[in-house]
């Protein structure tokens, strides 16, 4: 990239930001290390980047804003120097729109500012004390507005306005203006609502801690999607999540926080590698981060379980350019000087539970067999720490003040998970072992006296026939090659189409005619989610799909096919830089205009055919082109009822007659 | 220095969070009204939606809604908002509901053996608000949990499934239930979060199966002939077999026959009976101890998480449906294309509805017959009202047309009588298909689409 233009490269890096709607950790590194190499570009990276928090919908305003705090934190003076000019009015315009959670977090984000980077040797803050003080002042007003208000007790509609000075949204940007007056907020993607912003509690110790487990666990689970026969990282994560639920329910000490707080970062620091020994503890630093480095081979991993996730991943790492300074703080193992300074990611939620546990949970014994498999797992002080053990919880959901772990030696088969001593545990959870299900074996007759007979055990048969499941749907597969396979396409579909939701908002989507008798009792592909995806998104009938890989014929064939949608008719006349030659649109079977055999890099639209013959080699290499490709010229989702080659060339044929 | 738009996310009524935690076997029946919202995420254990799992920590949104989120082994919940009603129930039979499954369950595994075997071809009938549509749901979704592919049929014209009220369709189930749109969302342009479903649609346009029954036995009767080829088309589908969805009127003694000719072309082998004691026995009388071919006849429990769905309700739901049609769902926005449409570029024809002329009025000999269609020219009356595009052509006989799906649906925002135009809203670009429209009376006409 770095051998591009600097208009180019503005531009590239303008359109990537438009894509950049979820708080993924892929995308802000990624971003991350382009304005850190193209750095003769920082003025025009930074101008764009601030346009964009600045014109963004207030949905996507915190990515670009988390993504301004990782240039600023990792790559620091040019940009923090043009940053800092506006940094006022780019907090601050965004801060308005968005609803209280984002407020939260960017508040929490906004703290770091006036720290040093941790790790690094400089006792500067971020961004300097003259440019954040004014935001301070105003967040303080707000805050001090906010609990009159709620005071108040009453909302007062006429100040439903919302903001006043939003510019208005960028021509060709769909999602309606939502800061008009009487309108609320808009619902983040995830549906998270507007909800009170009280002033934001301080951080407390608890919060540090939570979140560190969080960014933990979502490390853990990336570190079992590349290798998932690891007993020690599965027994960890479920110990992690027991971790988690009881920190949630229990009080504990301030320094019982901080022991356990550096107990995890301790793993952090090892995932996935063995365990050293614990560091000195260092309780009053700030929250540092918990996420071992990446190798960059990794991010295409991690791109790949992103799906398996289906929550925003946390910020990347970019990897150190630097090693720790010997000088740095009292600041025990080296930590990556990189984002995870940056505020927790969004929701932090309870992950899921490793599979095998997810469907048979058990109720708790006690908090001590807890412990006893946090300590096996090693995420805390052995035996002998001379902490007197818990006391069992009295009465129903809230427990007393929980002293430290015990001695204990429970075998950590069955990680217990805290829920309130009512949740009976009932007979039919028991497993019916690894037997298979036979028809035969079902002892249910069709008549009714038969149907009123409770079979606890036939409850987990119900997930036994379909074991592996998504852990963002629960859809479920075979365990068998064949299901692993279907999940991975799965997962694959999951990630895919969340990319394309994002670019259909701005596209528009309709309703399709619905199908006829023949082709419903005809149709009998298998569903849209379990097929892998084509490596380059064309429009082929299934035969050309199977040889593309090994004809150079039908594989040029497929390139010819891929298109990208023209976005505004005005400017359909577009020349292939390479060829010299009109790229001609035509309307495409996805009631759109398109370029066919076209291709866009950065503002420019290629034959596909041209710049596949240029850049032969580079096809299917870099992993990163390739996905941003399908992003732009995605075909809309019609897996569900395909159409041959010939078909959609006469219905190209016939589209063109009618509305040309 | 003043921050305007600060004050706003003050509001008192901000969504209280809070926790439900429901014992093994336990259900939490909650109803969400039309024009508000309820977040909902399991935080621990299982739980099912009509036997849908929902997945860990993942945010359902629900609105307009009457569910209940079962669970098995126990379950935390963490729900946003608050539901007009929401309570745990007890008196929930699901362990009947799962014995039923895996009856059915035993049926396909048999018939996946044979060689041509016939996989269950269940249908449940009961009295309105029984719980039918919740039963079939259920079914359908521990199918599809077992790797089956189940068609489910709707013979309901009162709801419809995965298109308007007023319809009959047909799905084959290969992926997962929307647990937030109660079925899934049929094929759009784009992408959507849960893959869509395709169903196979018949326009009856009334709401009682008895209002022209001989439609209804048309449409009915030629779903039934495309459902048993799909049956036929894959060994999947074949043993699967398919579940069948009927109105709580045909619950009566009228209506017994209709019950019979479904029986008959869908080649049923077993009814479910949901919540009544008499129709039971009926049933099994006219089915069970019928000397050919006897279906089975099963009664199972009516859940005590029913509820009685006023009018009032319905019609917000029916609304939502249209309105779903061609926006589409808070989770996947759809643009539809408004077209202005002369009047003779229409060619329309309305449901046959009963003569109001009484029997004694007419000349001697001749009794009433109810056209299935009749046809009707553009007029101001057609405002506000919802067409079916139907797969059939223009010069086809009415008889034709009552064995045609419907292509999908078009509304009349406005008609100028004087310029003899129409403004249409279609779900796809592109001309209107030279196709027969038709005309119901049901759904109702919404004006404020």
């Amino acid at each position: 990239m770095s051998g591009l233009s600097s208009d180019d490269l503005t531009e590239d890096y303008k359109a990537s930001l438009e894509d950049l709607s979820a708080n993924s950790r892929f995308e802000i590194s990624n971003l991350t290390v382009i304005a850190r190499e193209n750095i003769h570009a920082a003025q025009s990276i930074a101008r764009v980047l601030e346009q964009h928090i600045l014109k963004t919908a207030p949905s996507k305003k915190l990515p670009a804003l988390y993504l301004l705090d990782s240039i600023a934190k990792n790559v620091g003076s040019p940009y923090t120097i043009y940053f800092q000019r506006d940094l006022y009015s780019t907090f601050m315009e965004a801060y308005k729109v968005v609803d209280g959670q984002v407020r939260r977090k960017l508040e929490e984000m906004f703290q770091t500012w006036k720290q040093p980077v941790p790790g690094s040797t400089s006792t500067q803050p971020v961004f300097s004390p003259e440019s954040t003080r004014k935001i301070d002042t105003a967040l303080i007003r707000a805050r001090t507005a906010a609990l009159q208000a709620a005071q108040k007790q009453r909302p007062n509609p006429a100040m439903m306005g919302g903001p006043r000075h939003t510019p208005p949204p960028p021509a060709g940007h769909t999602p309606p203006p939502f800061g008009r007056p009487g309108y609320p907020p808009p619902p983040l993607q995830n549906g998270q609502r507007a909800s009170q912003i009280s002033t934001p509690p301080p951080a407390s110790n608890l919060d540090i801690l939570t979140g560190e487990i969080a960014r933990l666990i979502e490390t853990m689970k990336l570190a079992i999607v590349r290798d998932p026969s690891d007993q020690v990282l599965n027994q960890r994560l479920s110990a992690l999540v027991d971790l988690q639920e009881l920190i949630k329910v229990q009080k504990l000490p301030d320094a019982q926080l901080a022991e356990i707080r550096d107990q995890i970062r301790a793993i952090a620091q090892t995932t996935p590698q063995p365990p050293p020994p614990p560091p000195p503890p260092q309780p009053t630093l700030p929250p540092a981060p918990a996420i071992p480095n990446f190798s960059t081979q990794d991010l295409a991993a991690i791109l790949a379980s992103a799906t398996a996730m289906n929550n925003p991943l946390p910020l990347a790492p970019v990897p150190p350019q630097f090693p720790p300074l010997p000088m740095s703080l009292p600041h025990a193992p080296p930590l990556p000087m990189s984002l995870p300074h940056a505020p927790p990611p969004p929701p932090p939620p309870p992950p899921p539970l490793p599979q095998a546990s997810a469907p048979m949970f058990s109720t708790p014994s006690n908090p001590n067999d807890l412990f006893a498999s946090l300590q096996k797992a090693g995420l805390l002080p052995g035996p002998g720490s001379g902490i007197s053990p818990p006391p069992l919880p009295v009465g129903g959901g809230i427990v007393p003040p929980l002293p430290f772990p015990l001695p204990g030696n429970l075998p950590h088969a069955l990680p217990g998970i805290v829920m309130p001593k009512n949740v009976s545990t009932p007979p039919m959870m028991m497993r019916p072992g690894a037997k298979k299900l036979d028809w035969r074996s079902i002892d249910v007759e069709m008549n009714t006296q038969s149907l009123k007979t409770p079979r606890p055990h036939l409850v987990a048969w119900l997930n036994e026939i379909l074991p592996k499941d998504c852990s963002s749907c629960a859809r479920r597969f075979e365990n068998s090659e064949k299901g692993t396979r279907e999940k991975q396409a799965h997962l694959d579909w999951h990630f895919r189409v969340r990319t394309r939701m994002v670019e259909s908002v701005k596209r528009g989507q309709n309703r399709c005619w619905y199908v006829d008798e023949e082709e419903w009792i005809r149709n009998n592909e298998e569903a849209e989610d379990i097929v892998p995806a084509q490596p380059i998104h064309t429009f082929t009938n299934p035969s050309d799909q199977d040889s593309t890989s090994t004809d150079t014929a039908t594989s040029l064939a497929a390139i010819k096919k891929q298109y990208v949608v023209v976005p505004n008719l005005a400017e359909s006349h577009r020349v292939c830089p390479i060829c010299q030659e009109e790229v001609k649109y035509v309307w495409h079977e996805t009631d759109q205009f398109v370029w066919m055999d076209a291709k866009q890099i950065g503002p420019k639209i290629y034959h596909a055919s041209c710049h596949a013959e240029a850049s032969k080699d580079r096809i299917g290499v870099n992993g990163v082109d390739s996905v941003k490709q399908e992003s732009r010229g995605g075909t809309p989702d019609n897996a569900g009822v395909k159409r041959k080659a010939e078909d959609t060339e006469q219905i190209i044929k016939k589209m063109k007659q009618e509305h040309l | 220095m003043s921050v305007p738009g600060l004050q706003l996310a003050e509001a008192p009524d901000a969504p209280a969070e809070r926790t439900i935690t429901i014992n093994a076997g336990r259900e939490w029946c909650f109803e969400v009204s039309h024009g508000s919202t309820l977040e909902l995420k399991l935080t621990h254990g299982t739980a099912e939606i009509f036997g849908t799992e929902l997945p860990l920590s993942q945010k359902f949104t629900f609105s307009g809604t009457k569910a209940a989120v079962y669970t098995w082994n126990g379950c935390t919940l963490e729900i946003t908002g608050s539901p007009s009603v929401g309570y745990i129930s007890e008196e929930v039979p699901m362990s009947e509901y799962i014995n039923l499954h895996f009856a059915l369950e035993k049926a396909r595994g048999r018939a996946a053996e044979l060689n041509g075997g016939q996989g269950p071809r269940v249908m449940i009938v009961g009295p309105e608000d029984a719980g039918k549509t919740s039963l079939v749901k259920t079914l359908a979704g521990y199918a599809v949990r077992s790797g089956r592919k189940p068609v489910v049929v709707n013979l309901d014209p009162k709801e419809g499934m995965l298109s308007l009220p007023g319809t009959l369709t047909a799905v084959s189930f290969n992926t997962i239930l929307d647990v937030e749109e109660g079925w899934g969302t049929s094929l759009t342009s784009g992408p959507g979060p849960v893959p869509a479903k395709t169903p196979l649609v018949y326009y009856y346009g009334m709401e009682r199966p008895s209002e022209n029954e001989k439609l209804y036995r048309k449409l009915s009767a030629r779903m039934a002939l495309a459902v048993t080829s799909k049956l036929s088309s894959s060994d999947v589908n074949r043993a699967s077999g398919c579940i069948i969805d009927t109105s709580g009127l045909l619950a009566s003694k009228q209506s017994y026959d209709l019950i019979s000719h479904i029986v008959a072309e869908f080649s049923v082998d077993t009814i479910v009976v949901l919540g009544s004691e008499r129709l039971y026995s009926d049933m099994t009388r006219r089915f069970e101890e019928r000397a050919q071919n006897p279906v089975a006849v099963v009664k199972l429990q009516k859940s005590g998480g029913c509820v009685d769905r006023e009018e009032s309700y319905l019609k917000q739901t029916r609304e939502t449906a249209i309105k779903g049609y061609f926006f589409g769902e808070p989770k996947r926005t759809l643009s539809p294309y408004t077209l202005t449409v002369g009047f003779d570029e229409m060619h329309l024809w309305k449901v046959g509805e009963v003569s109001n002329i009484g029997a004694e009025l007419l000349p001697a000999g001749e009794t009433h017959s109810q056209p299935l269609y009749s046809k009707i020219e553009p007029s101001v009356g057609l405002q506000h009202a919802v067409l079916a595009v139907l797969n059939a052509d223009l010069g086809d006989k009415e008889e034709v047309f009552a064995e045609s799906t419907v292509m999908g649906f078009v509304y009349v925002s406005s008609v100028d009588d004087q310029k003899r135009i129409m403004k249409i809203l279609t779900p796809v670009s592109g001309r209107l298909p030279k196709k027969p429209l038709i005309v119901g009376a049901f759904p109702e006409r919404v004006s404020n689409l």
